[in-house]
């Protein structure tokens, strides 16, 4: 039994002194040259958790009508295993589906595009520079040493940006590396909110010389009309209606058959509740803020026999609703 | 040397008539969620129904008013506030509503700004805007309870209690009021009463009858014992 262990013993040891031999063989055996390459590949980036904020971030609006004129994040995680250096640019694509497609031209009624450039860490608006708000955008920066980020797009879009419910608002984001490998998000969307604004280019009205129980109507001094502009997003109609009747108390000039209004066409008598304005109903939005559509509204007055003199005054109300 | 300082002043006077000056504009937008929002039956909460922006560049005031349109017109506690805005500037438009009627509520809110006009004789011209908002007032969902022992109950044990409470306080007053409704169900008591001067007599009637019984019964049962 004890021979027997001895043996294998010596059967071991003689094991483990051939393999150290044949190591060393191994390792010192030769000296020569072997080129390594090793080829790593582009690997391809990923666009994950993209979400539409508003600018406080504590409302999720992705589906929801988003306003105008008003800062939304949209917020993404972008991961490339080569470092986020490989990257070439993020673009963001928003447009109305129905009435323009991803790749059009943009335009403030229903197409913008965000671009971001990793070699020069710049990030634009091709729809303009007041559609990007670039404090609140957020990036690697050049050469960016991570493999995954999270980007912020902080946007508005125009005061004639189209209205829409839903999520009729598309939004698409993209990304691509070096190599032309990409990846793309098609998940969010959006509505708009109707949008009407008014500036008022006369800011007062009135009329003088008017004697009383004359029939002819006088329209208001000046050109004749009340003018204003409009911005909306959709088609428009334009209201008005007076405080009341216009008084130096304790005369009054009553609205009922004395105070008119009309664009074009037959004049309506003015009342307290808005009532459209005919020839300023059912009108096209315009396509752009810096054009708004310029538009009056022609008034008539008759002072009824008997009416004592002096000013008497009211307040002119005019509004916009959607058609 | 007079004619130059005539010159100059005069060279002056046209080149500021002809430059554009910034004049005060009223610019007035709003934004109308146009939204549908669900208010809890007596509850009270802030709803954001519009944003509104001063697109020109003078403050303005803006005066804002709730008009209900829907027949259950006193399902909201309006709010007729004010707010101001500086030129550039827009806001959020929150109403507080309380659900005060189950139902439908649908309503307007009105804006109606209006801008400093000192100096400025006439009648003003007033810019405008409209949101509109629409209500579902509904009872809240029930919640379920989840006792210290997990079990969880479908409804509130507020459901369970005043029934248990509610039932036999009910049971007691209709027996209550079938008391005073019917005096020949009271008790002996109540028989005693004066003005039933037949009840004595009654008693004693009755007292002789259930002592023959007795002695009836007493007798059979003897009976019956003998027999065996």
């Amino acid at each position: 039994m004890k021979q027997k262990r001895i043996k294998l013993l010596v059967a071991i040891m003689t094991l483990c002194l051939v393999s150290s031999f044949t190591v060393a063989i191994a390792y010192g055996g030769s000296e020569g040259n072997s080129p390594g390459t090793a080829h790593v590949a582009s690997a391809i980036p990923a666009i994950t958790s993209p979400e539409l904020w508003n600018l406080a971030e504590d409302t999720n609006e992705n589906g929801q009508p988003i306003t105008v004129s008003t800062e939304y994040h949209l917020n993404f995680t972008i991961a490339d295993a080569n470092t986020l250096a490989d990257l070439d640019n993020v673009t963001i694509r928003f447009w109305l589906d129905g009435t323009a497609t991803e790749n059009d031209t943009d335009a403030e009624a229903n197409h913008y595009s965000y671009t971001w450039v990793e070699a020069t860490d710049t990030w634009a608006s091709l729809t303009g520079a007041g559609y990007i708000v670039q404090d609140n955008c957020e990036d690697p920066g050049t050469a960016g040493s991570v493999t995954t980020y999270e980007f912020r797009l902080g946007f508005k879009v125009s005061r004639v940006a189209l209205y829409a419910t839903a999520s009729n608002w598309k939004v698409s984001i993209f990304v691509w590396d070096d190599s032309d490998n990409g990846d793309a998000d098609q998940t969010l969307g959006c509505g708009i909110a109707f949008y009407a604004e008014i500036g008022m280019t006369d800011s007062t009205h009135e009329w003088t010389g008017l004697t009383p129980g004359v029939s002819i109507n006088e329209t208001v001094d000046g050109d004749g009309d009340i003018d204003f502009t409009v911005l909306a997003n959709a088609n428009w109609n334009a209201t008005t209606k007076a405080s009341g009747d216009l008084t130096k108390a304790p005369d009054t000039i009553p609205l009922l058959d004395n105070l008119y209004f009309n664009k074009t066409g037959v004049a309506v008598n003015m009342e307290t509740g808005y009532l459209d304005i005919p020839g300023l109903t059912n009108q096209n939005p315009p396509t752009a803020e810096a054009s708004p559509t310029a538009t009056n509204e022609v008034l008539y007055l008759c002072v009824p026999g008997g009416t004592p003199s002096g000013d008497y005054t009211y307040t002119l109300y005019i509004n916009i609703i959607k058609a | 040397m007079k004619k130059l300082l005539l010159l100059l002043i005069s060279t002056f006077l046209l080149v500021y008539a002809i430059l554009p000056h910034a004049s005060a504009t009223v610019g007035f937008g709003v934004s109308d969620y146009d939204a549908t929002v669900t208010v809890y039956y007596q509850e009270t909460r802030k709803v954001e129904c519009a944003r509104i922006y001063n697109t020109g560049n003078e403050t303005l005031n803006v005066t804002i008013s709730w008009t209900s349109s829907s027949p259950s017109a006193n399902a909201i506690g309006p709010t007729v506030t004010w707010m101001i805005l500086l030129p550039d500037e827009s806001k959020p438009v929150t109403l507080t509503v309380t659900g005060l009627e189950m139902g439908f509520c649908n309503g307007r809110i009105d804006f109606v700004c209006s801008a400093s006009r000192e100096g400025q004789g006439g009648n003003p011209n007033v810019a405008g805007g409209t949101a509109h908002l629409r209500l579902s007032i509904e009872i809240k969902p029930v919640q379920n309870t989840t006792s210290p022992s997990g079990f969880t109950m479908p409804f509130p044990i507020e459901y369970l209690l005043i029934p248990l409470l509610a039932i036999p306080s009910s049971i007691g007053t209709v027996l209550y009021v079938k008391r005073r409704k019917h005096p020949s169900i009271s008790t002996p008591k109540l028989a005693k009463q004066k003005g039933q001067p037949n009840d004595k007599h009654v008693r004693k009637e009755l007292m002789k009858l259930s002592k023959i019984l007795q002695e009836t019964r007493d007798s059979e049962t003897s009976d019956d014992t003998l027999a065996t």
